[in-house]
């Protein structure tokens, strides 16, 4: 068992490194490559982990202290509650930097998820409900945000294709080491206190049965969700279904269950889908670009069918 | 030492689940507990456990003169009384091995997932003493109703709490299990152990219990020992639609009711 565990951190280790070098070299022209890596591509690159690693991470905590194999940033509604607490932020955000924008992000993230956990709260416990509810909150924030951006700004359309569809391109240097390194403290927090979200995979009244305060571990996981998901929106718009995918995929592939293994690996695998679906959205139509949140969506849709089928069966593991 | 005074949950519309239950209970003793549906025996249970409640609770409950809800929190509450109900679900599924190591855990305030000697001593004790082993690499979602029932009594063994509270866990047990399960129980009342057992099946109760409690309409109708409590009389207070005729068994020598 332990020997099975410390091949899949190999795998996904490897796995890491071949998509980082694919992002960096793919179609990389060796007359620029310098400018090119130091200026687009390394940036990019620090930026796809850290998003990739913070919406794996987000997702995974959401399933389990909601308990619902289906919860994720962007199904529940968080991500364009965050776009919207965004692009709402933006023109004050022009004064007051890039606190601003994300302090807006982190806002429309935490006010949906203390929406749905009301929600759940209240008793409409079922898988149902707070999906419908979640889809409801994003379609309603999406089409404000579009309202917004066709109101308030001139290049409304453009930036709105960024927060819907998510996009690596503006990533600086600067700010995406911040994230990463921000992303890594807060799966630092998760890993650290692993055990505690464990508690959480017998039900919620079984959490404190385990020694574990219910609503104060949940609160925290709350707040610390809200910050990787808005500080993620905010760096690079919605990017749909990573924070689904990664983790029943490491599930399934690792056969690991605790969070002990579960977080570290979100993290790593996060980061390579993300940036391998940037080196395919890259060159798969040189020299335009797809929208990398639309790469991800169209992994990532068919998945999500196929696991809503499986709960529906009331199978999911 | 269980002492519960006055302990009343109220709703938020008003209706009073449980009314006034007072009670010593020695420890290291079996408490069985018996009423028909619906007369709060679940309420008082969580209620002495200190498990969260969207009701009013009024009263005291006290295990080794320490109140339930001590300012420490969840560690410590479950170190004095640990509540398990009878339907465990999961949405992702740990195995029983985990399941165990997460109990082991659950008084450390430390929050490192790794086991010491101890707690591997612990789990091997009552895998041992439950014949279980074979559990041990099995998903728990992958279980039995009943086999999840055991598999989560022996978690709060090995938990090992002062007060283990059951209410229905063993519902639906085969009639092996909770043949094996009656004749250990003294061997855990032994090593300091308190059971508070919520059951339908009277019989069981009578056979395990040192101290039966009679439940009616959130009211203690009586307690005391099983015979002081099993007869036909007592009995007539809470069925109404037939009486069950009270015997005693030829094998154990206390009474049981037959029907």
């Amino acid at each position: 068992m332990r020997t099975d565990i410390r091949k899949r951190y190999w795998i996904a280790g490897v796995a890491l490194l071949v998509a980082s070098a694919l992002s960096l070299l793919l179609r990389l022209d060796p007359a620029s490559a310098g400018v090119v890596l130091r200026e687009l591509r390394i940036p990019r690159l620090i930026l796809a982990l850290a998003v990739g690693g913070g919406l794996s991470l987000s997702g995974l905590v959401l399933q389990t202290v909601l308990a619902n194999p289906l919860a994720e940033p962007y199904t529940l509604g968080i991500a364009s509650g965050a776009a919207l607490g965004a692009a709402l932020a933006l023109p004050v955000a022009r004064k007051f930097s890039i606190f601003g924008l994300n302090g807006g992000a982190v806002l429309g993230a935490g006010l949906v998820i203390m929406l749905l956990l009301r929600t759940v709260a209240r008793g409409h416990r079922g898988h149902e409900s707070i999906l419908l509810l979640g889809v409801m909150i994003s379609l309603i924030s999406s089409s404000l945000l579009a309202i917004w951006m066709a109101l308030a700004d001139p290049l409304g359309v453009q930036n709105l294709n960024f927060w819907m569809l998510g996009d690596l391109t503006r990533a600086g240097l600067g700010s995406a080491i911040l994230l990463l390194i921000l992303v890594g403290l807060i799966g630092l927090y998760f890993f650290l206190f692993s055990r505690k979200l464990d508690a959480f995979l017998f039900g919620e009244d079984q959490v404190e049965s385990f020694g574990v305060a219910l609503n104060r571990t949940r609160g925290v996981a709350i707040v610390l969700v809200s910050v990787l998901v808005g500080l993620c929106v905010s760096a690079a718009g919605m990017i749909g279904f990573v924070g689904l995918v990664v983790p029943h995929w490491v599930r399934r592939s690792s056969g690991a269950r605790l969070h002990y293994h579960l977080v570290p690996l979100c993290l790593i695998w996060g980061g390579t889908l993300l940036s391998l679906s940037d080196a395919i959205s890259r060159a798969a139509s040189e020299p335009r670009e797809l929208p990398v949140g639309a790469v991800t969506a169209l992994i990532g849709a068919p998945v999500f069918i196929l696991l809503y089928l499986r709960a529906k069966r009331g199978g999911v593991e | 030492m269980i002492e519960v005074r006055n302990l009343t949950v109220i709703t938020i519309e008003g209706k009073r689940l449980l009314d006034s239950f007072t009670l010593d209970a020695p420890e290291k003793s079996v408490i069985g507990i018996f009423g028909p549906n619906g007369s709060g025996k679940s309420t008082f249970l969580k209620a002495l456990a200190g498990v969260d409640s969207p009701h009013e609770i009024r009263g005291e409950v006290r295990i080794e003169g320490e109140p339930i809800r001590g300012p420490k929190g969840a560690r410590e509450r479950v170190s004095r009384a640990l509540y398990l109900g009878s339907d465990f679900r999961t949405t992702f599924g740990l195995t029983v091995r985990e399941l165990f190591e997460l109990g082991v855990k659950a008084h450390d305030p430390g929050m490192s997932p790794l086991l010491n000697e101890r707690d591997l001593e612990r789990i091997g004790n009552v895998v041992a003493t439950l014949e279980i082993s074979d559990f041990l690499g099995r998903t728990f979602p992958s279980l039995s109703d009943g086999e999840k029932q055991l598999m989560m009594f022996a978690r709060a063994l090995i938990q090992a709490p002062k007060v283990v509270i059951l209410d229905e866990t063993f519902s639906k047990l085969d009639l092996d299990r909770l043949i094996q399960v009656s004749k250990l129980m003294r061997a855990w009342v032994d090593c300091g152990m308190t059971f508070l057992v919520a059951s339908h099946d009277l019989n069981f109760l009578t056979e395990i219990s040192d101290q039966l409690l009679f439940v009616k309409a959130g009211r203690i109708v009586t307690q005391g020992s099983v015979d002081e409590v099993l007869s036909e009389s007592r009995l007539r207070e809470l069925f109404t639609r037939a009486l069950p005729q009270v015997v005693k068994s030829p094998v154990s020598g206390r009474r049981k009711i037959l029907y």
